[in-house]
């Protein structure tokens, strides 16, 4: 008997070549998904660089010093060598258009869509009258933004925004309240509100959450309280943020309902000694910084514990079992031991999940966050105020927020054109301020991880 | 001495308690507002009867009062919607990507993969919201749809909503699944080689089989999450509560109808805000029930290997 006939290498040759379809298969997913990550990327900072769709010229936009209203109706314009865009009509967005009147101007019917290449649109221009025949009222040659012919109203084609390389990322988006105004728009108020929030969400996460794993690790027998914890740990971090957020809603930020009847204030005095008044505290605390912090707090603490537990279980007990041999207690193991070896994974842990918690924008729109807020936590407008004011650092914390994901929802959601832009260069910011957190955690994982030696 | 080292053990085990304070608070809150309320006040279930809030099959709390209608199958089935369409696209290629990770790339390809893997799930969701609603649907679904094959396609909807889920839950299904692939013993794999198998065999054959409950665990909690899912549908998809199955027209979900009515006005102590409650219920046992059945499950199978 042949082992190897001719129907067995064909079998063999198709299970190689299914085979190799199938890691190729494989290779196509990851690159997908990958390819994907580009795309988003892509989409989101062409969008922020773009120069913004064309609003339609209104009749503010016939601009002119001797601007004669008896003859605006009755003038035609052709336009010619158009630079930096196109002129259209509103209801046929594809199709350009050469000639239109300023009665469709007026009537908001034209539109000049900027491709972005220029800063500042030109082209050549000639009005004609209606009445006056043939004879054209004037013809102008390179008619920019810069330069406007002074005896007829000429459209006038403003780019949206003015050209910079860095599009809608500007320093005025970076330094300004929020606006109604996609060009006035700014993310100032959202940036300062989600720093407040992760230093207030930090300060609680990181000493219940590390001492949570601590217990769970070191002192904790296996008992069924303790297992019971355990799986109750593990299932919290897989419960839907927006619980969290009615949960943040209902106790924090409505407070059950207990003072709806009479809103109660609470004031506190001790700020007396900076010179300032009291600061009050309305209950129910309502949507401010605090309420935002406990309940994002409530978010991490499962991830952070997870994450702490499995940094604790990485040290060698042969460190712990010489700080017993050399008498030390319990604690005293746990403090100036076991904690500072762990610190590198902790701190990354505490981190990475502080940073999923602060692009979550669901439990602080629940909460009843609002996104049209101009100023920062406590109206400090910068380093100087602080100083002169420092009771505006206990002030911040019962202060109405916004916070970047929710600026970014909001802008995502408004109809007005052009936030589309704005809400891409919030993103942007976004995502630089998650960056920074994570670069920040893997910097101290390779910084402390020399010091660790065993 | 002692004292001291005593109450810091009774500190700590305070803080470890804080999770299961959570928990029950969460459950507290929960059931307070949508099923028994404190005298004074009514829950959401004594205003609106069990029967009209699983067989109604209109959602419309939010209209005037002889058309408002309790229903939660429209929440449902465009929970499950978004969470088919996901499923669809999320888990096989997530699967892929983990058979790719654990039998066929190399060291350094698997050290470039998985930290951007981990990019792509360390993204906020609303940003994925940005991207389906601002790139998805004018740039890929209305051309396909709309112009290619002449359906209707809304500018919120589902399929946009549902695409960006799946990406988000790809990571999550890509990492879990490849842990268990590769806790796997290599002395399977090695037997399927001597048998003759190809790397296709031993994968498919031996590895997945092997790893199946597991990365059935990792499937199911992808689903949880993409059931819990929130800004990135309620940006995307999320409108009018329709019973539909069709993908290319506005639904609402569970999650978004929360984020809905959160963000504008409601009437503290109206039916509308107890609604929340009740929805927020469901959700939470819905998740809490799928995620304990992949805890156990993962339990399980980390037994059979270790």
């Amino acid at each position: 008997m042949r082992l190897r006939d001719e129907t067995y290498e064909r079998r063999l040759i198709w299970r190689h070549r299914i085979g190799q379809c199938f890691e190729w298969l494989c290779r196509l997913a990851t690159m997908g998904a990958l390819g994907m990550l580009v795309v988003l990327m892509g989409s989101i900072f062409s969008s922020a660089l773009s120069h913004g769709r064309g609003s339609g010229l209104a009749a503010v936009s016939l601009t002119g010093n001797g601007q004669n209203h008896e003859v605006k109706g009755e003038i035609t314009y052709k336009v010619s060598k158009v630079l930096g865009g196109d002129f259209e009509f509103a209801a046929n967005p594809d199709e350009k258009i050469t000639k239109f009147s300023a009665a469709d101007v007026l009537d908001g019917k034209v539109v000049f869509n900027h491709n972005g290449k220029r800063a500042a649109p030109i082209f050549d221009l000639t009005v004609n009258s209606l009445k006056a025949g043939t004879e054209p009222l004037g013809q102008f040659k390179g008619v920019g933004p810069d330069q406007t012919p002074s005896e007829f109203p000429v459209p006038n084609v403003h780019p949206p925004k003015p050209a910079k390389p860095w599009g809608w990322l500007t320093w005025g988006f970076l330094t300004r309240g929020n606006n109604d105004d996609p060009l006035q728009a700014g993310i100032m108020a959202g940036f300062w509100g989600s720093v407040w929030l992760i230093g207030l969400t930090g300060l609680m996460v990181v000493p219940i959450g590390v001492g949570a794993a601590v217990y769970l690790e070191e002192y904790a027998k296996p008992t069924t309280l303790t297992k019971f914890i355990q799986l109750n740990i593990a299932n919290l971090a897989g419960v839907p943020s927006i619980v969290y957020g009615i949960l943040g809603f209902t106790v924090f930020s409505r407070m059950f309902g207990v003072f709806d009847a009479h809103e109660t204030i609470v004031s506190i005095k001790f700020v007396q000694i900076f010179g300032a008044k009291p600061i009050d505290i309305s209950l129910p605390l309502g949507p401010v910084l605090l309420s935002g912090a406990f309940t994002l707090a409530l978010l991490s603490l499962p991830v952070v514990i997870i994450t702490s537990q499995e940094a604790l279980r990485s040290i060698p007990s042969s460190l712990r079992h010489a700080a017993y041999a050399l008498g030390a207690t319990k604690w005293q193991t746990i403090w100036h031991q076991v904690l500072p070896a762990s610190l590198p994974g902790i701190l990354t842990g505490v981190i990475l999940s502080l940073s999923r918690a602060i692009g979550e924008a669901a439990p602080i729109a629940v909460i009843g966050v609002a996104a049209h807020l101009s100023y920062a936590p406590g109206r400090i407008t910068g380093i100087s105020d602080v100083v002169q004011h420092p009771d505006k650092l206990i002030r911040a914390p019962f202060d109405r927020f916004t916070a970047l994901p929710t600026l970014v929802y909001s802008w995502v959601n408004e109809a007005a054109p052009n936030f589309e832009h704005v809400a891409a260069a919030g993103i942007i910011v976004l995502l630089a301020t998650l960056l920074t957190m994570n670069g920040t955690a893997i910097l101290i994982r390779q910084r402390f991880q020399q010091w660790n030696r065993w | 001495m002692h004292v001291r080292e005593t109450a810091i053990h009774w500190i700590l085990f305070c803080c470890a308690l804080l999770s299961v304070l959570t928990t029950v608070s969460i459950i507290f809150v929960l059931i307070t507002e949508s099923l028994i309320a404190f005298p004074p006040h009514t829950a959401f279930f004594q205003e609106v009867s069990f029967l009209e809030f699983f067989t109604e099959t209109r959602w419309t709390p939010q209209y005037a009062d002889e058309q408002r209608h309790y229903g939660i199958l429209p929440l449902v089935t465009g929970t499950f919607l978004i969470t088919g369409i996901s499923a669809i696209i999320g888990l096989p290629v997530g699967l892929l990507i983990a058979i790719y990770l654990s039998e066929y790339a190399s060291p350094n390809a698997r050290k470039w993969v998985k930290p951007t893997l981990e990019i792509l799930a360390g993204i906020p969701t609303v940003v994925y919201g940005y991207f389906a609603i601002r790139f998805l649907t004018p740039m890929l679904i209305v051309p396909i749809f709309e112009n290619w094959m002449g359906l209707t396609v809304f500018g919120k909807n589902a399929l946009a909503g549902g695409i960006v889920v799946g990406l988000m839950i790809i990571p999550m299904v890509a990492s879990l699944s490849e842990d268990v692939m590769r806790s796997v013993p290599n002395s399977l794999r090695e037997s399927g080689y001597a048998l003759g198998s190809t790397k296709f065999d031993v994968s498919s054959k031996i590895v997945v089989p092997a790893a199946l409950s597991g990365i059935f665990a990792s499937f199911l909690l992808a689903l949880s999450r993409s059931i819990g899912e929130t800004m990135a549908v309620a940006i995307a998809s999320a409108g009018f509560a329709n019973l539909t199955l069709n993908p290319l027209t506005q639904i609402q979900t569970m999650t978004s109808y929360i984020v809905d009515v959160m963000t504008g006005e409601v009437v503290s102590g109206s039916t509308v805000e107890k609604s929340l409650y009740a929805v927020a219920l469901m959700l939470f046992i819905i998740t809490m029930v799928m995620n304990l059945i992949s805890q156990w499950v993962l339990s399980r199978y980390r037994e059979v290997y270790q």
